[in-house]
């Protein structure tokens, strides 16, 4: 695997997303929309860390598939395929849609701080979002391929997602919980970022059938 | 050498393309008429596709399974396989990086694209945007060029400019079309009924009087 090429795709991937801001102004728009909701329909300040990973969760669904899916309705996949490996086009895809979860939870926690009217380590926290966001966006990406096809793509992804997603909860929840305390729960932290490790891994190896 | 030994394409139930064989090393044309299986042939060749059954090779190996083959064909098809979004140099410089390519753009002035090149491609006509694609599969100087349709929708410059781009390639041709003067120039023949291959062949006149037999025969 070159690491040069799967960069350059990151690179065009951000600055088609940058140019077409689709994703982008939806994955915001709908992240502020849905905190917005919950800061006044629950105790914001006690369920924190849940709220902001359903906002991250649904947010990711909603753009890290519709990076992949583009490249197959415009058939532009093919052109990458006689110019890159499965596993470079993996890799470059799982850290550009990475990157745009990024953007999101550097925009969305400010906010959901103010409106959860939080008093907490804000940097602390914002380290363990993004911590927490990996394993999303890179599992989003792996699965976003298989249902790029499908009828009921918006349901099925979901439905895939959630099994494989389902042990990044609790240590999610666990990290966000003592962060908001001042304490970097540094065993929640190496979960995330093994299981990340895992999925990327399983990502390599799944590349051919993706592409 | 490019082989095809017994190749099937079946989507679902329906076979676009049944049993075809046929090897060639310089130039072949695929002629047929629209749902003969000629763009399926184009994409299993080019590695783009996996063949339900059968053997390609390309240069040796399964162009499906090796990048390094697929890295070695420049295709263009009426799809192409451009970013709307980005510049016509952005995406040929980055499909330029893609191959570790520093001096590309040559191809600009090659294509009578200097002028467009800071134009995002959704501004561009169809005529401009299949120069673009040839622009992005010549980029990498490929071994082998397959061209799907690829002269439809060019103006009467574009097309005189690929028919020089043809005759200056030094590697070998697949072209797929349904024009036959286009095909010509090409050293064998593959026509294509309904996915089966009725004809492969080195005679340009026979593979016309098979494929007019054919569409004859279908609408009478």
């Amino acid at each position: 695997m070159r690491p040069l090429a799967f960069l350059e795709l990151t690179k065009k991937d951000l600055k088609v997303e940058v140019r077409s801001k689709s994703s982008i102004n939806q994955m915001v728009l709908f992240a502020i929309a849905s905190a917005f909701i919950f800061s006044l329909s629950v105790d914001a300040e006690k369920f924190f860390g849940q709220i902001l990973m359903i906002v991250v969760l649904f947010s990711s669904i909603l753009s890290c598939s519709a990076t992949v899916v583009r490249e197959f309705e415009l058939e532009t996949v093919d052109g990458l395929k006689h110019s890159m490996s499965s596993r470079e086009i993996i890799a470059g895809k799982i850290v550009s849609n990475s990157l745009i979860v990024f953007f999101l939870v550097l925009i969305i926690t400010p906010v959901c701080y103010a409106l959860f009217n939080l008093s907490g380590d804000f940097f602390l926290l914002l380290i363990s979002l993004l911590i927490s966001s990996l394993p999303i966006s890179t599992t989003v990406t792996l699965l976003s391929p298989l249902s790029a096809f499908a009828k009921g793509r918006e349901m099925l992804l979901p439905a895939m997602l959630f099994p494989i997603i389902f042990p990044v909860f609790i240590p999610s929840f666990k990290l966000l919980g003592f962060s908001y305390a001042g304490i970097f729960d540094f065993i929640s932290a190496m979960f995330l970022l093994s299981y990340t490790g895992l999925i990327f891994s399983l990502s390599l190896i799944l590349s051919e059938h993706l592409f | 050498m490019i082989i095809c030994e017994k190749v099937s394409k079946r989507f679902g139930e329906k076979f676009a393309v049944r049993d075809v064989s046929f090897r060639f090393d310089k130039s072949l044309a695929v002629l047929g008429y629209n749902g003969a299986g000629k763009s399926t042939l184009a994409k299993l060749i080019a590695g783009i596709l996996k063949p339900s059954s059968g053997r390609i090779e390309v240069f040796g190996k399964d162009p499906y399974k090796c990048v390094e083959v697929r890295r070695k064909i420049g295709i263009i098809t009426h799809n192409p396989m451009l970013y709307r979004e980005l510049t016509v140099e952005e995406n040929l410089r980055f499909f330029a990086n893609l191959f570790r390519i520093e001096e590309w753009d040559w191809i600009l002035d090659e294509l009578n694209l200097r002028d467009k090149s800071n134009k995002r491609v959704l501004e561009l006509s169809r005529g401009y945007l299949q120069r673009v694609a040839i622009a992005r599969a010549m980029i990498s100087n490929p071994h082998l060029l397959i061209l799907d349709e690829a002269f439809s929708s060019l103006d009467l410059e574009g097309r005189e400019i690929l028919r020089k781009m043809i005759r200056n390639f030094e590697g070998s041709i697949l072209l797929s079309t349904h024009d036959l003067e286009e095909a010509k120039f090409c050293r064998k023949f593959l026509v294509l009924h309904n996915g089966e291959a009725a004809y492969f062949g080195e005679s340009y006149d026979e593979a016309v009087g098979i494929l007019r037999a054919h569409k004859e025969g279908s609408e009478g």
